[in-house]
């Protein structure tokens, strides 16, 4: 028997999953909750095999949640539920230490292999998404790697983002203020902007810095 | 609030309020008929099915609406808003 806490905010859809886990033998519902706060409340009283996490609640979003779940037990394992199918929420979730993704609007049946999946195996990943967990890991694992920027120019745009000039860059990593334009003319140029605003809003919005 | 602001805040109550609303009732409803389905004869089943498979597009093309009308993080957010996140 697997035992399951749904945490999810949608009122509907928690009933939805205890009517369709209730004609079943091999998985029983054993708590539920509607955001983080009741989740992690509930989770210190039960133990659950498997924690089904809606990856958008009210006041902590699930990953988060996901994240303070395994603080309490690293070994818990957490599935998170989605209505988004794209590599960046897919790999996000990983990352933050989900070992099955189930989208929503796929079958009960590929659910039911997810949650078993994880039980026996410790992890899933359907096929339909591995494709888009590797571009995930592709395209958001070490962004810096894939721009191909070097440890001195990363350590240029976290300077650029504090509002340091030219001038203070140089400065701070002791070269000239010439070399500092020659870095970030290299810096617009492998993150494809024309200045440094862009360049600032780029690397953040890429997580590089 | 400048117009484009109350468009973008519109554009998120819209994508909020399909997410909240109708993607959750059409995706449960789907997950329902999938059991329901499962336990009937295949002669049975078979317009079932089909009905759970036209809801089932309803619901990924509702989905899809939700994911196009999310906004990257730095086009609703000024650079100081987001530097500010970036720092907390």
């Amino acid at each position: 028997m697997i035992k399951i806490l749904i945490v999810d905010d949608h009122a509907l859809f928690r009933q939805g999953l205890k009517e369709i886990f209730s004609s079943r033998k091999d998985i029983k519902i054993i708590g539920e909750a509607s955001d983080s706060k009741e989740c992690l409340t509930v989770y210190k009283k039960i133990r659950p095999d498997i924690v089904l996490m809606d990856i958008s609640l009210p006041d902590k979003d699930g990953l988060e949640t996901t994240k303070e779940i395994l603080k309490i037990n690293p070994k818990q394992k957490v599935i998170v539920l989605s209505m988004y199918d794209d590599e960046k929420h897919i790999f996000e979730a990983f990352q933050n230490g989900a070992v099955g993704y189930f989208v929503k609007t796929k079958t009960v049946d590929e659910l039911f292999k997810i949650i078993h999946s994880v039980y026996e195996e410790g992890t899933s990943v359907p096929r339909s998404l591995t494709s888009k967990l590797l571009e995930g890991i592709k395209r958001h694992a070490l962004p810096q790697q894939r721009f191909k920027l070097t440890e001195k120019e990363i350590k240029i745009l976290q300077l650029l983002k504090q509002g340091f000039s030219n001038k203070e860059i140089a400065r701070q990593i002791t070269t000239s203020e010439k070399t500092v334009k020659n870095h970030l003319a290299s810096i617009f140029q492998k993150l494809a902007v024309e200045n440094r605003a862009q360049a600032i809003v780029k690397s953040m919005e890429e997580k590089i810095i | 609030m400048s117009y484009r602001n109350k468009l973008l805040d519109e554009r998120k109550r819209l994508g909020k309020e399909l997410h909240d609303g109708i993607a959750q009732t059409l995706t449960i409803a789907c997950l329902k008929l999938d059991v329901i389905v499962s336990q009937l004869p295949p002669d049975k089943a078979k317009e079932l099915k089909e009905i759970t498979k036209l809801l089932r597009i309803s619901a990924e093309n509702t989905r899809k609406i939700i994911y196009e009308l999310k906004l990257p993080d730095v086009e609703i957010k000024t650079l100081k808003e987001i530097r500010s996140q970036k720092k907390s």
